[in-house]
């Protein structure tokens, strides 16, 4: 149960598709240089040099940097849930304080 | 400040400063100017971070523009500048993109972060009001 409810979260998924972009870059990469090493003429290579190598490149990139987006974006989410319990004790401390001093008067 | 006021209403003040404001539109003290720009273009807001994903998605496109081109010369001098003007542009957007995307999501969270700390920071001014008051007596 506790593994299914994981796969449901969002986290997950986005890290998987980003996990599957990086490595689609990465075979990418690969065809490109067995693109780029098949040929003996520069203008048959350029081709492959772009298409595999600047665009591997870039999905790369991106898939890395969206990754690192969303791991900092969880610990930011688990700090503000750490930080919505400090304000839910100040809170009531504060109501605390203001019904012990209602009290306090009636008395 | 009226202490004895607010002390008066510190329940309700707690509810009040408890609930959720607009959620993307920072808040403002009531003496700050309000912005001039609309919600959705403001500093946090999520338009940011699609027109990031936006930018990110031309320099593919742009990237894919670049490899037609350059696969339909035959000579090298003739396929350099598709290399240049549409590649490499395509990664320095793709570039862009992502540092939009990142900057729009840290104002995302600065936002969150502050309205916590505002939060604490109002409920405490509450509290210091109550112990002045009943310490004066």
């Amino acid at each position: 149960m506790a593994t299914m409810s994981r796969f449901r979260d969002p986290f997950v998924h986005a890290v998987v598709a980003l996990v599957v972009l990086a490595a689609a870059a990465v075979i990418t990469l690969a065809l490109g240089w067995r693109g780029v090493a098949g040929h003996s003429s520069e203008y048959d290579e350029l081709p492959f040099f772009i298409s595999a190598g600047l665009g591997a490149l870039a999905m790369l990139g991106f898939a890395a940097a969206l990754l690192s987006v969303q791991c900092r974006r969880r610990e930011e989410a688990r700090y503000r849930a750490q930080f919505d319990a400090v304000v839910q004790a100040a809170a009531a401390i504060l109501t605390a304080v203001a019904e012990r001093r209602q009290a306090g008067r009636e008395t | 400040m009226d202490t004895a006021t607010s002390a008066d209403r510190s329940d309700e003040f707690s509810l009040a400063a408890l609930q959720p404001n607009d959620g993307d539109a920072a808040p403002h003290s009531p003496g700050e100017a309000r912005p001039r720009w609309p919600a959705w273009l403001r500093l946090g807001a999520p338009t940011w971070i699609w027109a990031g994903v936006a930018v990110a998605a031309a320099g593919f496109i742009l990237i894919a523009i670049a490899w037609g081109d350059v696969a339909g010369e035959s000579l090298v001098y003739r396929q350099l500048p598709y290399l240049v003007s549409a590649g490499l542009s395509g990664i320095g957007l793709v570039l862009v993109g992502l540092t939009i995307i990142n900057v729009g999501t840290r104002q995302r969270d600065a936002i969150d972060r502050d309205r916590q700390i505002g939060q604490v920071a109002a409920i405490l001014e509450e509290l210091r009001a109550i112990l002045d008051e009943e310490w004066r007596r």
